[in-house]
């Protein structure tokens, strides 16, 4: 073995750098050992410990860059030290060559951008209402991604906004498309003449994607943040984003879409329904009708039919056809269901739904409520009863694993899939449950590799119990929704081409066994 | 060039160039005790930092601060008041339970996003295999080392981890900083009250190196002045939300090289080592 040391006078790097350099060189052939350190007397006992202290380390100083090489032979040491010279120098030149300026500030960020009227904020709740705040001063649009803000400060937000004619989406609003743009966990659609109010992200993707894929497309989709149709916040931004519609020329068709709006809302929505000249379907998962027959809303029940509905007014289609269309696929999922179930063991009988997005999973729970009984949720709508324990299924369990619980120190469901993998892993091994319901959720923001990560697990899962998924986008997203569906499909996943739809398969499948 | 900010501890004086990095250029006086760092808005405000806005920090060659200007080859511009970073710690509605709660998300989220290579391995030994047999597993032996002993003598302690480590700023170093920066924010929210050891160190026999620039962070940490990031984080222990804790965690763990997870692994050693 032969060490060799080098001493670097005058030159600084950060630890990252000096770790991947003494990796980068351990890797050589015949090279045993190597560190980049600083040549502080503690750095230099360790070296003595792992044989790498030369006598030409006696005279350095704590601020001289150590090099050590330990290598089976001298012709490997041969190039080591050139290899390092033009390590450290790719990195000096990279911190040489860089004149961009990254601004960190709205106000650094105006100046760089004067021209930009709208804000997306995405700091920590505690300090992003007041930097959005900043922004209706500065006469800007916000687009609050970040949750945790008060509902004071929200109410106060969307007031001022309102005052401004000026549009707050949000606060914990993830999805929006403005004039054909899409922004944060949104999808590539078509560009068209349906609007879109949504107080529930992942519904908005599911719908403009429906859209999308049967041929229409969007004008805009302004998302308001799940708060805004409770009674306190009062639907101010949704009664913005409805007028902004009714006075957009390229918007022909209306969709509004949330969980059931309170009834001071409903009224609100209701009154100022009335003022606008274009048609409106609303989507209010799991909204008393007759309610909103009262108040002379067309509604849809689900997000699908919706989509549906809004296609068929844009193109000029008897709302009928949707009617009869969904009612033929019905038909088509019972019989499907009558199929598949054969499949299943005399105790297999209960369902899981896995879910990333919310607005799935209480749809999910709106749509199975009346055929699938005992539905435990930790998010729980309709007639679910509440799980105690989120990590432990009980009977028909419908998780969403967007919920706070699952996503504290970890990235989204949408994005990382680990979690999900790891409860389709452990449900389809128990022998209770006949089928896995889960949402596919692409587009911007979302994980890109969807087929890689998730193919294997449902691929395992498959040979043991019935998989139904649905997935949401399009073929323009960067997954490619075409690409996805095959793939999965392959791996022995029944693909439905809406959560709808989906969800209704699964409640045949628990019914027929 | 605009001043964003300009921390409450940078000394009057001419500095010259230390080292340069992407977001930083370390100053240091003639007398090779006194330290200034320009830095962008990525890195932010802290004691010694001044902030610069709309400015290639690559093209600042000179420094000069006096009492009422900041100047450099650039431009010179006036510290107003309202500018001045205020490095102290200073909590209110501390609440024992829920800084207890928030500790435990800390643990979570540095053992899960810590970078390999960081001490972060004292609390989590499995990260151990990330250290190749050779110089970087002797390196973490001699760590671990180190705090077994500061469990009985924290000077000892402190003498058998300083100086060890990558970077700059060595991971021994880093920790160091953020072991005092720790006691500091223990003192302040008054958790145990016999909690004074700060008060007893003799600093002198720990700053022994000749490494200004730990020397620097490590007078800083022991005087509890903090930049933004840090102060963001133990604001966020007290009063956070878990999403506000794992935001600014996050948000330190990226300070520097693996500087960020090493003074956030001291400043856990400190909060467990004195409950």
């Amino acid at each position: 073995m032969i060490i060799k040391g080098k001493i670097k006078k005058g030159e600084y790097f950060d630890s990252i750098t000096l770790m991947r350099v003494g990796k980068e060189i351990s890797a050589l052939p015949g090279v045993i050992d190597a560190a980049v350190v600083m040549g502080t007397k503690e750095n230099k006992s360790i070296l003595k410990t792992s044989n790498l202290l030369v006598t030409e380390f006696d005279n350095s100083s704590d601020t001289d860059l150590l090099v050590a090489v330990s290598a089976d032979s001298a012709e490997s040491l041969e190039n080591v030290f050139k290899k390092v010279d033009e390590c450290l120098l790719t990195t000096r030149k990279k911190v040489e060559g860089t004149d961009e300026f990254n601004p960190r500030s709205l106000e650094s960020a105006l100046k760089v951008l004067p021209e930009a009227n709208l804000v997306i904020i995405s700091i920590a709740g505690k300090y992003a209402g007041l930097l959005a705040e900043q922004a209706l001063e500065r006469d800007l649009n916000v687009m609050l991604f970040s949750d945790n803000v008060s509902l004071e400060t929200e109410i106060s937000l969307k007031k001022h906004a309102e005052k401004k004619g000026l549009l707050v989406m949000g606060p914990d609003c993830g999805t929006a498309i403005i004039n054909g743009v899409p922004i944060a966990f949104a999808n590539a659609v078509n560009r068209g003449n349906i609007g879109i109010i949504a107080a529930a992200g992942t519904g908005l993707q599911e719908l403009t994607s429906i859209i999308s894929n049967e041929g229409a497309g969007i004008s805009q989709a302004i998302g308001t943040g799940g708060r805004d149709v409770k009674k306190e916040v009062g639907g101010i931004m949704f009664i913005a984003g409805l007028r902004a519609l009714a006075d957009d020329p390229s918007t022909k068709v209306i969709v509004l879409v949330s969980k059931p709006p309170h009834i001071s809302v409903i009224k609100k929505i209701a009154a100022e329904l009335k003022k606008v000249k274009k048609e409106v379907i609303a989507v209010f998962l799991g909204a008393d009708e007759s309610e909103l027959r009262n108040y002379g809303i067309s509604f849809a029940v689900t997000l699908e039919e919706a989509a549906l509905k809004a296609v068929a007014l844009s193109k000029n289609l008897e709302l009928s056809t949707v009617d009869a269309r969904i009612h033929e696929e019905e038909l088509s999922i019972q019989q499907l269901a009558n199929e598949i179930t054969k499949k299943l063991k005399p105790n297999q009988k209960y369902l899981r739904g896995l879910f990333s997005g919310g607005t799935f999973c209480a749809e999910a729970q709106i749509i199975l409520q009346d055929s699938v009984r005992d539905i435990y949720s930790n998010a729980p709508t309709a007639k679910s009863k509440k799980l105690e324990n989120s990590l432990v299924s009980i009977n028909n369990t419908m998780i969403d694993l967007g919920e706070d619980e699952f996503t504290v120190g970890r990235p989204h469901p949408m994005i990382d899939f680990s979690l999900r993998n790891k409860k389709i892993i452990e449900e389809a091994n128990n022998p209770e449950v006949a089928v896995i319901l889960l949402d596919v959720v692409l587009g911007y923001g979302a994980n890109q590799n969807p087929i890689n990560e998730l193919a294997p697990v449902l691929k395992d899962a498959a040979s043991k119990v019935i998989v139904v998924c649905s997935v949401t986008g399009t073929d323009l997203d960067p997954q490619n929704r075409a690409v996805v569906v095959n793939a999965l499909k392959d791996a022995g996943a029944i693909v439905m081409q809406s959560n709808a739809a989906a969800c209704k398969l699964v409640g045949q499948i628990i019914k027929c066994n | 060039m605009q001043i964003f900010s300009f921390g409450d501890n940078i000394k009057c004086g001419e500095y010259a160039i230390h080292s340069s990095f992407d977001h930083v250029i370390n100053f240091i006086s003639p007398s090779q005790r006194d330290m200034a760092f320009l830095v962008d808005e990525a890195i932010g405000s802290g004691p010694l930092n001044i902030v610069v806005t709309h400015a290639s920090l690559q093209k600042i060659l000179t420094l000069k601060v006096t009492p009422k200007f900041i100047i450099t080859n650039l431009v010179k511009v006036p510290k107003i008041s309202s500018l001045i970073y205020n490095s102290s710690l200073e909590f209110s509605d501390v609440n024992t339970k829920k800084i207890e709660n928030n500790i435990l998300i800390f643990r979570k989220i540095l053992l899960e996003l810590a970078h390999p290579l960081s001490l972060a391995f004292l609390f989590d030994r499995s990260r151990l295999k990330n250290f190749k047999p050779g110089f970087e597993k002797a390196f973490a032996d001699s760590i671990i080392e180190g705090c077994t002993t500061l469990n009985k003598d924290i000077v000892a302690g402190i003498n058998k981890i300083k100086g060890r480590g990558f970077g700059l700023t060595p991971s021994g170093d880093d920790f160091i900083a953020g072991f005092f920066i720790g006691l500091n924010f223990l003192n302040k929210i008054h958790v145990n009250k016999k909690i004074n050891k700060i008060n007893d160190l003799k600093l002198a026999k720990v700053l022994s190196s000749e490494n200004i620039l730990s020397n620097t962070f490590i007078r800083l940490a022991e005087k509890g002045a903090v930049n933004e990031r840090t102060k963001f984080f133990l604001n966020s222990l007290v009063t956070g939300s878990k999403d506000e804790v794992f935001e600014t965690t996050k948000k330190m763990l990226e300070m520097g090289g693996s500087s960020g997870a090493d003074l956030a692994t001291g400043i856990f050693a400190a909060l467990i080592e004195t409950r």
